[in-house]
C-alpha cells in the first residue's frame, strides 16, 4: 500500500479530492434541490433536483429564456431560481401582464421614486430582468427590480429527481423557453 | 508532474473560499490605498479575505464585490450603510436620502465623488455581490500590516 507509506500522505491525498471536487462544484457543474411554486408548472413544488451550469456564472452567456440560479438579493444567503425575461437594454413591463388585483398598484424603486405597475423601464447595463413562470405566486424582478447579472450563480440545465436505479433516468433537459415553432416537440 | 497537478485545485479552492491576493487599481480609495499614486506607479496589494464575506458587515469595513453594472469587474469600497440605515445621498443619486433595503448596503469610496464611482452612482448594492473583506495591507511594506477600518472614524460617516 504505498499510499499509505508516509502518515500524512493519506491526508493530503484526502485534501486534494475535496479540493478537486469544490473547484468542479464552484466553477463546473453543481446539483441541489429546491422547492416552491414560483416556477410551475416547469418545476414541481418539492422532490426537484436541479443540475446547475456554473459556467454561466455571472450571466456569462446567459439568453432571454434561460432558467438560471441566482443569490436572492434581498435575502443573503438564499438561492433561487427563475427565468430571464431581460438582458440589459431590453425593455420590460415592471407587472407582466398586469393582473387585476395589482394593475394600478404603486411602489418605489430603490431610489425612493415611485414606478407604477403599468411602467416600463429599460434593464440597466449589467443587469437581467427575472420573472417566475407562475406569475401570481413568484417573488422576482417585479418585487426587488432588476438584478445584476453578478448575481447570477450559473444556468439550469436539467431537473429531475434521483428515483429509480438507472442514473440517467434521472434527469431531463431544460431547454431554453424561446425556442422556434418547429423546434417545439409534442 | 502530478502531484503538482493534484496541488492547483488546492490553490485554487483556497482562493476562492479563504484568501487570495488583490491589486489595487486606480484612486477611488485615496488616500488610504495607492496612497503613493501619484509617485509610483506600482499598486497597493492587499488581502482579499473570503470566508464568510457576505456576513458580519459593519460600517467602514472595506470589502470588494463584483461591480453591479459590470459584472466581471471587481471593486473595492468602504461600507458606508447597513440594512435599515438612513442614507445623505451625493450627486449624482437622484435623491437626497435613501433608506438601505434589506440586504442591501451602501459603499463609498474614500476618494470621493470625483474618483470614486460608487452607490452614489449604482445606488445600494445587495450583500450576494460581495467578495471579500480587505483584512491586511501586504504591499508597500511601509504601510503594511491589518488594515484597523475601525480605526478609521472620519471615514464612518454614520456610526449608529
Amino acid at each position: 500500500m504505498p499510499f499509505l507509506g508516509h502518515p500524512f500522505r493519506l491526508l493530503f491525498a484526502t485534501a486534494q479530492s475535496f479540493a478537486l471536487a469544490h473547484v468542479v462544484w464552484a466553477y463546473g457543474v453543481s446539483i441541489g434541490s429546491g422547492w416552491g411554486p414560483s416556477m410551475l408548472p416547469t418545476f414541481l413544488i418539492m422532490d426537484e433536483w436541479f443540475i446547475t451550469d456554473k459556467r454561466y456564472r455571472r450571466g456569462r452567456g446567459i439568453q432571454v429564456g434561460d432558467c438560471v440560479a441566482y443569490s436572492i438579493p434581498v435575502e443573503p444567503g438564499q438561492e433561487g431560481l427563475k427565468r430571464v425575461m431581460g438582458m440589459p437594454g431590453d425593455y420590460v413591463l415592471l407587472n407582466t401582464p398586469p393582473s387585476s388585483s395589482r394593475a394600478g398598484d404603486s411602489g418605489v424603486d430603490r431610489a425612493g421614486r415611485s414606478v407604477r405597475n403599468e411602467d416600463m423601464i429599460q434593464v440597466p447595463e449589467g443587469h437581467c430582468y427575472i420573472v417566475g413562470d407562475n406569475l401570481p405566486w413568484s417573488r422576482d424582478s417585479r418585487d426587488f427590480g432588476p438584478i445584476p447579472l453578478a448575481l447570477i450563480k450559473g444556468k439550469i440545465i436539467a431537473r429531475g429527481s434521483p428515483v429509480g436505479l438507472n442514473p440517467l433516468g434521472w434527469f431531463t433537459k431544460i431547454e431554453n423557453g424561446l425556442q422556434k415553432p418547429s423546434h417545439i416537440s409534442e | 508532474m502530478f502531484m503538482f497537478a493534484a496541488s492547483v485545485p488546492v490553490v485554487i479552492s483556497f482562493n476562492t473560499f479563504v484568501a487570495e491576493l488583490a491589486w489595487i487599481n486606480g484612486a477611488s480609495m485615496y488616500p488610504f490605498l495607492n496612497s503613493e499614486k501619484d509617485r509610483t506607479t506600482r499598486r497597493d496589494v492587499v488581502l482579499n479575505f473570503k470566508y464568510n464575506a457576505q456576513y458580519a458587515l459593519q460600517r467602514g469595513m472595506i470589502v470588494t464585490f463584483w461591480n453591479p453594472l459590470r459584472p466581471e469587474s471587481m471593486t473595492v469600497k468602504r461600507i458606508v450603510g447597513l440594512p435599515g440605515d438612513v442614507i445623505q445621498a451625493h450627486s449624482p443619486y437622484p435623491v437626497r436620502t435613501v433608506t438601505i433595503p434589506p440586504g442591501h448596503i451602501w459603499v463609498e469610496g474614500d476618494g470621493g465623488v470625483r474618483d470614486s464611482m460608487d452607490s452614489n452612482y449604482y445606488g445600494p448594492i445587495a450583500t450576494g455581490l460581495i467578495i471579500g473583506k480587505v483584512t491586511h495591507l501586504l504591499w508597500p511594506l511601509h504601510r503594511a500590516g491589518r488594515v484597523r477600518w475601525w480605526e478609521h472614524t472620519d471615514k464612518i460617516r454614520n456610526q449608529a
